[in-house]
């Protein structure tokens, strides 16, 4: 899947040929890509979290092997009360895009490309 | 009769300046001038007249070795003396420390990379008189690197975090940061290597990055780190200058300059306003004994020195303040606690210990930030209920990096200051993430440059950074028992607590560090 440029290229000015490659091109991770997954609004994570998944990966399979582990680490998160207690998006820029997860909907689904940001918010 | 051999003449300082540069400059007449000096043309800045270029520290060799030599004479005494009086055991803790490890890890590096840049502009300007003020700078800046490091040697023998700055300088996921600010400016031309580093850092930003260390040293009875401050000081005095002479110079040449100048402004401003979250946690959180807060600070030395008295005078040659210093400014309520945060979680993979801040040094952060800290106060209490519930908190896990300033994201929108912010670019069909507006602004005018960037998350999930587990990479960072982790407990207490004859000393000097530095997974 191609995403559409934001952004023109710039005239480069350099003493040479300067055209260097992306170091975290899709390519570099197989057929895997990284993903941030934010939440948003909730400081004791200090950051969104990056991790390499296969964009096949099932939301049911990323909820309980990705997702739970991690946000487990916030004595405040109760992962009994399911996924349903957030609502999910796509983060572009300060937007935010609804996506509607269910266990057989895989990443790819949702629409999380390369590097894409999937957020969360107390529903 | 006779008559009496003439003394040599002797030349008044002046003119032995002007005999070593100006006499030391030629037209050539055998080879063009873009053919001796290749690189002063690429940027885009036209220089008419390099005669221009005013030099008021008319230094010569002599004058200067001499002098130098004097300062380096009384700093080794001062090392001297504190070495073999144990003076490390009057520090006020262990935990000051903290701030001398990134210190050496993130800034004496980038003494080293500074004096290589300004060999080069010793080598490639075209007029005498800035090749000779970059020479002496890029000596100064050897004589910091090596400085900095004798200074701290001494701590090494006692203490963690400091044997293997170098390597880690080159590896670990904080220091990429630095790192990467300054291989930026090394990579670009020389004139934007002058308002990079000569004028935005040195001059724009010095007394905000290095002011608190230095102070921050002398109020936790740090006596070497104070004396390798006031040595450099002097150097930094005619490095200010320097940059300040850079911009003007640039401004005055040529109009068409003003534009490029202005972006370099923009973009520098805002990458090593971003380097300083760094000193900014340091300044408010890993200081005994505090001095200053980061808001003071930047409100003394940013807001009152720069935007009034600096912007001002630039301001006649078209140049306005940088984009982006209202968030900067707008920061300063929040840029420690958010920085002090992401360390405190990450530091089981760093080459310093973090810890919750102490009740009475929290009262003193509300003091200083009524209106902002206690919501952070909140998430130190949280963190102290996970404590006393047996588990200091790190994150298992890998966080979000800014594509530019290489910084887990965060910060937070200048409009609802307790949410991070997120902003990307696509660019030929990649997307780029960035922690705010301006990191986002550099990248979308140089984004084939910062497409290039070496982020470590994103190396690590290669595979590029020894191997896929954390020990794996810990390893590879080259960080022993004891670099990292929790500083309750760490090594450097416990020995700390034994050197002081204090009854809370127990022997057991690896256990707890060990943990610290296994506890993220
Ligand atoms: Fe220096
Ligand atoms: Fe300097
Ligand atoms: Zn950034």
């Amino acid at each position: 899947m191609t995403l559409q440029d934001t952004i023109a290229r710039p005239e480069i000015k350099s003493i040479g040929e300067y055209n260097p490659a992306s170091r975290s091109a899709q390519e570099l991770y197989g057929d895997d890509i990284l993903m941030h997954v934010w939440w948003k609004g909730n400081p004791w994570f200090v950051a969104a979290a990056t991790f390499r998944v296969s964009p096949q990966m099932t939301f049911a399979d990323f909820w309980t092997g990705v997702f739970v582990p991690y946000h487990e680490e916030d004595p405040d998160f109760d992962a009994g009360k399911g996924w349903e207690q957030f609502d999910w998006f796509l983060a572009v820029n300060r937007d935010a895009v609804p996506v509607g997860v269910s266990s057989e909907t895989t990443l790819a689904d949702l629409g999380v490309t390369h590097k894409a940001v999937l957020g969360f918010t107390a529903a | 009769m006779t008559i009496a051999p003439k003394a040599p003449r002797k030349l008044s300082m002046k003119d032995r300046y002007s005999a070593l540069t100006r006499d030391l400059d030629w037209e050539p007449s055998y080879v063009s001038k873009e053919q001796i000096y290749p690189l002063t043309t690429f940027e885009g800045i036209t220089i008419h007249d390099w005669s221009k270029w005013e030099d008021p520290f008319r230094l010569t060799v002599d004058a200067y070795t001499k002098y130098q030599a004097e300062k380096d004479k009384r700093l080794y005494a001062v090392l001297d003396g504190f070495a073999q009086s144990q003076g490390h055991l009057s520090l006020t803790d262990a935990s000051y420390l903290n701030a001398m490890k990134l210190f050496i890890q993130g800034i004496a590096p980038n003494e080293y990379n500074a004096h290589r840049n300004f060999a080069m502009l010793a080598r490639h300007l075209e007029g005498g008189g800035p090749r000779f003020a970059a020479l002496c700078q890029c000596l100064d800046e050897m004589r910091h690197a090596q400085t900095e490091i004798h200074t701290l040697s001494n701590y090494n023998k006692y203490y963690g975090g400091f044997h293997n700055f170098s390597q880690q300088h080159d590896r670990v996921w904080y220091l990429s940061v630095p790192k990467s600010f300054f291989e930026d400016a090394l990579s670009a031309g020389p004139f934007e290597w002058l308002i990079a580093i000569g004028f935005s850092f040195e001059y724009l930003l010095t007394n905000l990055l290095f002011v608190p260390f230095m102070s921050g040293a002398s109020f936790n009875g740090d006596l070497p780190t104070m004396t390798f401050g006031f040595s450099a000081q002097s150097d930094e005095s005619r490095h200010m200058t320097l940059g300040l002479e850079a911009i003007k110079f640039l401004l005055e040449q040529d109009e068409k300059n003003v534009p490029i100048v202005q972006y370099w402004l923009d973009k520098w401003f805002w990458r090593g306003y971003r380097l300083l979250a760094l000193v900014a946690q340091m300044l408010d959180y890993m200081l005994p004994r505090e001095f200053m807060s980061w808001k003071e600070a930047f409100e003394l030395y940013f807001e009152e020195q720069m935007m009034k008295g600096l912007f001002e005078d630039l301001a006649y040659y078209g140049i306005r303040p940088p984009l982006h210093v209202d968030k900067a400014i707008q920061e300063k309520e929040h840029v420690s606690h958010q920085a002090y945060w992401i360390l405190y979680q990450f530091s089981h993979a760093a080459a310093f210990t973090t810890s919750v801040p102490t009740a009475q040094h929290m009262d003193w952060l509300e003091e200083q930030y009524p209106e902002t800290f206690p919501t952070y106060r909140k998430l130190w209490e949280k963190e102290q209920r996970n404590i006393d519930n047996g588990g200091r908190h790190f994150i298992r896990g890998l966080p979000q990096l800014c594509q530019v300033c290489q910084i887990p994201m965060g910060f937070t929108e200048a409009d609802d200051p307790f949410v991070q912010a997120q902003r990307e670019s696509i660019f030929e069909g990649e997307r780029y993430n960035f922690c705010s507006d301006g990191c986002q602004y550099i990248f979308e005018h140089e984004p084939v440059k910062f497409r290039r960037a070496w982020l470590p998350v994103h190396q690590i999930y290669q595979g590029n950074c020894g191997g896929p587990t954390l020990p794996d990479v810990l390893n590879w960072y080259g960080l022993e028992p004891g670099d990292g982790g929790e500083y309750l407990g760490s090594i450097d207490h416990q020995n700390w607590l034994k050197w002081h004859g204090d009854p809370a000393h127990v022997e057991n000097d690896h256990a707890p560090a060990a943990a610290g530095a296994e506890g993220g997974q």
